[in-house]
C-alpha cells in the first residue's frame, strides 16, 4: 500500500485497546487553573491583567512581542488569584498566572465575527495567532509563524496528520471519531489559506474507524479531501517520515517541510483553527489520554488547558498498583513529572500512570552490535555519535550529522546495554551547537 | 495523591528487553551442536577442555574486575562464550594447561588491558587461539581421527591430516575424506569446526534470533569459493576443490562465529560485507600460497583491525541528506 517506507523504525506494542473504544469523556474545569508563562521554544509571556482581575472564560492572559509568541486564554471565568512560581512539565517552577475558578462560565465575546470568504489570508492569520493557536502534535510550534512561513505558490500538499505512532496515545484516533466536522471545517480554512494545493488527511491503518468518519464527513461536505493510509510504525508521525511516506520526497538536512512543497499540520491543530477563524473561538481546551497501568478508568478526556494532572489522574481513577511514574507525552518521546501539580499545556497528548519503574542509569558497556543504527530512522549511528559525545569530539559529531537526530527514542530503545542514548544525544546536540557558534566568532 | 514518590528518568520510557546476556544467551545455546558434535566424535576429554576453557575465562575475569575494583560483569556471559569458542578450535589432543593459558591471554591481554568488554580491538578467542599457535605450532596441530578417545586419554594418539593439510600435499591427495563425512563431522580437525551441519545450525539459530546479519558469514564463504574456482587446482577437479576449502577446515566455524562477533566487526551491512570478502581473501591467499594449511584465524584478525576503517568509511547517508547542503 504505502510505497515510500523509511529505513528503520520499530514495530511497538501499541496499548490502543485500553482506550481506542471509549468515548471521550469531558472533564469539569477545576477549581484553580494554572498557566505557565513559558512557552516552547524559549518564549517568555507577559501577564496583560493584574491580580485580583476578573477573568472571563476566553479571555486574553498573557501575551508576547517574540514573532513565535502566541497569547494565553483563561478557560474558566474567575479572578486571577496571583502569579507565582510553579511546578512545569519540563521540571523546574516557572512564572505561572494561576486562574480561581467561580464557576459561571462567562464567556468572553468571540474574536471574529466576520465570514471566512470576507478575510484576507494575513487577517486569518493574525486571528489564527490571537486564537492562542500552537502545533498540537507535541513540539507547540506556533501555527501562525508556521502558515505565514509557507506562500501559497510553494505548498503543494498540506498533509493534516492524525497518525499518532506513540504507544497508548488514541487521543488523534478518537477525536476523528467523534467531531470529523471540525477536521473538515479546519480543512475548508486551509483550503483557502492554500488554493493551489492538495490537502491530504494522514491516518494509520489502525484507525479503520476513524479513516471512515473522516471519509464520510467529506463526503457530506463536499470538500474534496483525500485520506492516506500509513503503516503502524515508530515514528510514522514524525514530520519528516510522513511527507517522505505520503508524497516521496525527503526533507533536506536542516530544512522544513516547506522546501520540499509540504505543510503538516495535525488535526487537533486543523480543528482549532476551524475554531478560531469560523466561530472566534481561542484555544482553551485539548482531549488528553489518560492511560498506563495504574490508570482504573483508562480513556481520552476533553480537558481545559491549565487543569492539574493531579485532577485528570483523580478523574481515571488509580488501581490498586502503586504508580512509579507520570509521563506526560507518550512513553517514546514524553517526560517522566516528579510532581501530578504541574498542569494540562495546550501540547498535552496524554498522560500515562505506570506502576513500572524506567532505566534508573544502569548502562553498561557498548557492544557494538548495531541495533541503534540499524532502527535510527534518520539514519544515524547514535553508537558512534555516544562515543564522540562522550570524549568531547565536536568535529566528528557533525561529521556524523548529530543535528538531524529527532530524538525518537529507537536507539535506546533496542540497545542492550541500556544506554541512556537519546539523552546523550539531547545533550551532545546543545554542546555541538555551542561548540560551532564559538568557532564561528573566532 | 499528594503523597506519590515519582521517580524521574530520561525517556524513552518503554526498553526493547534485548539485553547483552539474552544475546551472549543465544550464542551459548547456538554453540550447543558445535560443542554435541565435538563429544560425540572426540569423547569426553572435549567436554573437559571445553569446561576449562570456559571457567578459566570467567575465572580470569572475575580475578581481573576485583583485582582493579571494578564492577563485577561475569555474569553477562561474554567470558564464557570466549572460553567455548577458544576451546572449539583447539584440537582435542591439547593438555590441560594450554586452555588456560589461551584464557589467560584471551581475557586479561586482549580484552582487560583494552578496556574490557566493548573495546577489544581483535576478537579475544581468536587472539588467544592464534597466540597458542605461534607459541606451540606441534601442540596445536597435532590432529586425530574421531572416534579415538582411547588412545587420546592415554596420550599417544596417532595424529591424522584434515583435509586442507591433505590437499597441501600432492601425495596425500588420496586420503581426501568424503563429503557425506565431512557435513557429519567425521574428519579431523579442530573440536568444533569439523561437523558442517552443527556449525550451520547454530548459524541459522543466530540469524533467526536477529542476533547476527548474514553478511558477513555469506561474503565471507561466496569470496573464498570464487577465488578458489578461480585459482583451481591441478589435480583435484573443481567442485571438490571448491567443496574442500569450504567443508574441510574452520571457514564456516569462524565465518559464523568468529567473524559475526559484534565487538570486532563493523557496523553497517556494506561494511560487515566488505569484511568478509576481506576476510575471505586473506584466508584463501594463506591457504594457498602460504605457509599454512589454514588461514581462517589470520584472516580475521587482520579484517578486525581494518573494521574502525571501515567504520569510517561506510557511514551511511543520514536520510535526508542532500550532497553541498
Amino acid at each position: 500500500m504505502v510505497k515510500h517506507r523509511f529505513k528503520g523504525g520499530l514495530i511497538l506494542q501499541g496499548h490502543k485497546e485500553l482506550t481506542g473504544s471509549q468515548p471521550i469523556i469531558t472533564l469539569a474545569p477545576p477549581k484553580r487553573l494554572y498557566y505557565p508563562l513559558q512557552q516552547a521554544f524559549g518564549v517568555q509571556l507577559k501577564p496583560v491583567l493584574s491580580v485580583g482581575d476578573f477573568v472571563k472564560k476566553g479571555q486574553k492572559l498573557a501575551d508576547g512581542v517574540s514573532p513565535l509568541a502566541v497569547p494565553l486564554h483563561s478557560a474558566v471565568s474567575g479572578r486571577v488569584a496571583s502569579v507565582e512560581l510553579y511546578p512545569h512539565p519540563n521540571g523546574g517552577k516557572v512564572k505561572t498566572i494561576v486562574v480561581e475558578n467561580n464557576g459561571q462560565n462567562t464567556a468572553e465575546m468571540p474574536l471574529n465575527r466576520r465570514p471566512l470568504s470576507h478575510m484576507t489570508r494575513d487577517e486569518i492569520i493574525a486571528l489564527i495567532r490571537e486564537a492562542g493557536i500552537v502545533g498540537l502534535g507535541g513540539a507547540g510550534f506556533p501555527t501562525h509563524a508556521k502558515l505565514a512561513a509557507s506562500l501559497e505558490d510553494e505548498i503543494h500538499t498540506v498533509i493534516v496528520n492524525g497518525a499518532e505512532c506513540e504507544p497508548y496515545v488514541t487521543a488523534n484516533q478518537r477525536f476523528m471519531i467523534e467531531s470529523p466536522m471540525r477536521v473538515i471545517d479546519g480543512i475548508s480554512v486551509l483550503r483557502r489559506l492554500f488554493t493551489k494545493a492538495q490537502i491530504v488527511v494522514a491516518a494509520e491503518e489502525g484507525q479503520p474507524s476513524a479513516v471512515a468518519a473522516i471519509k464520510t464527513a467529506a463526503d457530506t461536505s463536499r470538500v474534496p479531501v483525500s485520506v492516506f493510509m500509513l503503516p503502524n510504525r515508530y515514528p510514522q508521525g514524525s514530520e519528516k517520515h510522513l511527507i517522505y511516506s505520503v508524497t516521496g520526497r525527503r526533507v533536506p538536512l536542516g530544512g522544513l517541510p516547506k522546501d520540499v512543497g509540504c505543510l503538516v499540520l495535525n488535526v487537533h491543530t486543523v480543528a482549532a483553527v476551524a475554531d478560531a477563524v469560523l466561530y472566534g473561538h481561542p484555544l482553551i481546551e485539548t482531549i488528553v489520554t489518560v492511560s498506563g497501568s495504574c490508570v482504573a478508568r483508562p480513556a481520552n478526556y476533553a480537558v481545559r488547558v491549565g487543569t492539574p494532572l493531579s485532577e485528570l489522574i483523580a478523574a481515571a481513577g488509580c488501581t490498586e498498583r502503586e504508580p512509579k511514574r507520570v509521563i506526560v507525552g507518550g512513553p517514546m518521546m514524553g517526560q517522566t513529572v516528579r510532581s501530578t501539580q504541574v498542569p494540562v499545556l495546550k501540547t498535552t497528548a496524554s498522560v500515562l500512570v505506570l506502576a513500572e519503574e524506567g532505566n534508573q542509569g544502569s548502562e553498561s558497556a557498548c557492544i557494538r552490535c548495531g541495533h541503534c543504527a540499524a532502527v535510527c530512522p534518520m539514519r544515524l549511528r547514535p553508537l558512534m555519535l555516544d562515543g564522540y559525545i562522550r570524549r568531547g569530539e565536536w568535529q566528528a559529531c557533525m561529521r556524523e550529522h548529530i543535528f538531524n537526530c529527532i530524538e525518537c527514542g529507537c536507539c535506546a530503545y533496542a540497545c542492550p546495554s541500556e544506554r541512556l542514548l537519546v539523552q546523550s544525544l539531547q545533550w551532545g546536540k546543545q554542546a555541538a551547537k555551542r561548540h560551532r557558534l564559538a568557532g564561528e566568532e573566532r | 495523591m499528594q503523597a506519590l514518590q515519582l521517580t524521574v528518568s530520561p525517556a524513552p520510557h518503554i526498553h526493547g528487553g534485548c539485553s547483552v546476556q539474552k544475546c551472549m544467551m543465544h550464542v551459548l545455546l547456538s554453540l550447543i551442536p558445535s560443542v554435541f558434535c565435538a563429544v560425540l566424535y572426540f569423547g569426553l576429554r572435549a567436554a573437559e577442555l571445553i569446561f576449562i576453557s570456559a571457567a578459566s575465562c570467567v575465572i580470569f575475569e572475575f580475578a581481573w574486575q576485583k583485582l582493579r575494583h571494578d564492577p563485577i560483569s561475569i555474569t553477562d556471559g561474554s567470558a564464557a562464550v570466549t572460553g567455548v569458542l577458544l576451546a572449539l578450535s583447539m584440537p582435542v589432543t591439547v593438555p590441560w594447561w594450554m586452555p588456560m593459558i589461551g584464557s589467560f591471554f584471551s581475557i586479561v591481554i586482549v580484552k582487560a588491558l583494552f578496556g574490557g568488554l566493548g573495546c577489544n580491538f581483535v576478537n579475544p578467542a581468536l587472539a588467544g587461539r592464534t597466540f597458542l599457535l605461534v607459541s606451540w605450532p606441534a601442540l596445536m596441530m597435532h590432529f586425530v581421527s574421531p572416534f579415538s578417545g582411547v588412545s587420546i586419554a592415554a596420550g599417544d594418539a596417532c595424529s591424522s591430516a584434515t583435509p586442507l593439510m591433505l590437499l597441501k600435499n600432492a601425495e596425500t591427495i588420496k586420503e581426501l575424506p568424503s563429503f557425506l563425512n565431512m557435513c557429519l563431522g567425521n574428519i579431523s580437525g579442530s573440536m568444533g569446526e569439523t561437523s558442517v551441519i552443527a556449525v550451520l545450525l547454530g548459524g541459522l539459530y543466530l540469524w533467526r534470533r536477529h542476533i547476527i546479519s548474514l553478511y558477513i558469514p555469506l561474503s565471507f564463504v561466496g569470496t573464498v569459493a570464487v577465488l578458489s574456482l578461480l585459482c583451481g587446482h591441478p589435480t583435484v577437479s573443481d567442485s571438490a576443490w571448491v567443496g574442500y576449502q569450504i567443508l574441510g577446515g574452520g571457514l564456516l566455524f569462524g565465518a559464523f562465529f568468529m567473524a559475526t562477533d559484534y565487538v570486532t566487526s563493523p557496523i553497517s551491512p556494506l561494511g560487515q560485507f566488505l569484511m568478509g570478502i576481506g576476510c575471505g581473501a586473506v584466508t584463501f591467499l594463506i591457504r594457498c600460497y602460504g605457509g599454512y594449511p589454514e588461514g581462517v584465524s589470520y584472516g580475521i584478525l587482520l579484517m578486525n583491525t581494518v573494521t574502525p576503517l571501515i567504520d569510517k568509511f561506510c557511514r551511511p547517508q543520514p536520510f535526508g541528506y542532500q550532497s553541498g547542503r
